[in-house]
């Protein structure tokens, strides 16, 4: 064995390992032997320290303080976590357009009712409250006072127009007019 | 050296009091160094005993009782690390001061030793894997042969040489230094 050992060699030969042309080597080659030595002796220092001398004291601190930073990285992430949840989600309560929404789907739904409450020959008086309810002057209601059911096309001044009307101011008054 | 002293043994059973005196503080400053925990190994080395006991009434006891009670606090130190996150943060929060060892005086030796070495070596026996701790405590703390340090971590020897490899690479740099 021509070439010099290697570190794990020296080590196996410290070991009590290693094979006898290893042994050779080292007996003959100063440069091992010198290497050999000095890793005994630094192997002979760590054995030292570690059975005949104390361990330091100072990894409580450093451990302590690496806990309380995770912790407090723990508790960024949960607070990011529940903040970008609610931004990305936004709050229960409904929106402008959620409420805008509702308030169509509600009135879609009352004209839907109202059309045939006030029907008055089987069609859908879809033109119901265009038809002039808010336009009548207090001259047309005193006209069509009489514009009721069931002789308000032989009336002398009843229309169609002025019938609803009446028909209408009965609807919104019962208690009166009734 | 431990190991091989089965005839010593054999001519005459030791007495549990005599195997506690004899091997007590070795198995302390062991179990010490495997967990880092002074309450931890003290424990260990309590259940050791108790297996010791119960394993001198069964028929056929161990020729070997170093080797055995050796076998035994490594296997239960083994345990106590897989025992879970709890033991682990024990372990990384808990002192370590304390740790009984064989000898509290100083030597010329130990005083020609730097603080700076002996904090850098510590550190770096610390900073050992699990396995490369176990395989460099037994074979060149306790003198265990490779084969018999295979045989009790459940490796083959060339696993052991090379854990054995990085563990001493990684304490000499520590010995040495910056020089290094």
């Amino acid at each position: 064995m021509s070439r010099c050992l290697s570190d794990a060699a020296l080590i196996s030969l410290l070991a009590g390992d290693g094979t006898a042309d290893e042994r050779a080597h080292m007996t003959a080659c100063a440069a091992c032997g010198d290497r050999h030595r000095r890793v005994g002796s630094e192997l002979t220092t760590v054995r030292h320290v570690l059975l005949a001398t104390d361990p330091p004291r100072t990894r409580v601190v450093a451990r302590t303080r690496s806990w309380a930073i995770a912790a407090v990285a723990a508790s960024l992430v949960v607070t990011l976590a529940v903040w970008g949840h609610v931004a990305i989600r936004g709050p229960d309560a409904p929106g402008p357009a959620a409420r805008q929404r509702a308030d169509h789907e509600a009135s879609v739904l009352l004209t839907e009712f109202s059309l045939p409450m006030f029907s008055t020959d089987g069609r859908l008086a879809a033109s119901v409250p265009d038809v002039g309810v808010l336009s009548l002057s207090a001259d047309a209601l005193d006209r069509v006072a009489d514009c009721e059911w069931p002789d308000w096309a032989a009336t002398a001044g009843c229309d169609e127009t002025a019938h609803v009307a009446r028909l209408l101011d009965l609807f919104e008054a019962p208690d009166t007019e009734l | 050296m431990l190991i091989g002293d089965a005839p010593t043994i054999a001519a005459r059973s030791p007495t549990y009091e005599e195997l506690f005196e004899r091997h007590a503080g070795r198995l302390h400053r062991l179990c010490g160094l495997l967990l880092a925990d002074r309450d931890e190994s003290r424990e260990v080395v309590q259940d050791v005993f108790l297996k010791l006991h119960q394993a001198r009434r069964q028929p056929g006891p161990p020729c070997d009782w170093a080797a055995w009670l050796t076998r035994v606090a490594v296997n239960a130190c083994r345990d106590r690390r897989r025992a879970g996150w709890w033991w682990r943060f024990r372990r990384q929060s808990d002192r370590v001061e304390d740790v009984t060892l064989t000898s509290k005086e100083p030597t010329p030796e130990e005083a020609a030793i730097s603080k700076e070495t002996w904090h850098r070596i510590w550190a770096a026996f610390r900073g050992l894997s699990d396995r490369q701790r176990d395989v460099f405590v037994l074979r060149h703390l306790e003198g265990w042969p490779t084969d018999a340090v295979a045989s009790t971590l459940g490796l083959t020897p060339g696993s052991v040489k090379r854990h054995l490899f990085r563990a001493i690479r990684h304490l000499r740099t520590a010995a040495v230094g910056d020089s290094a």
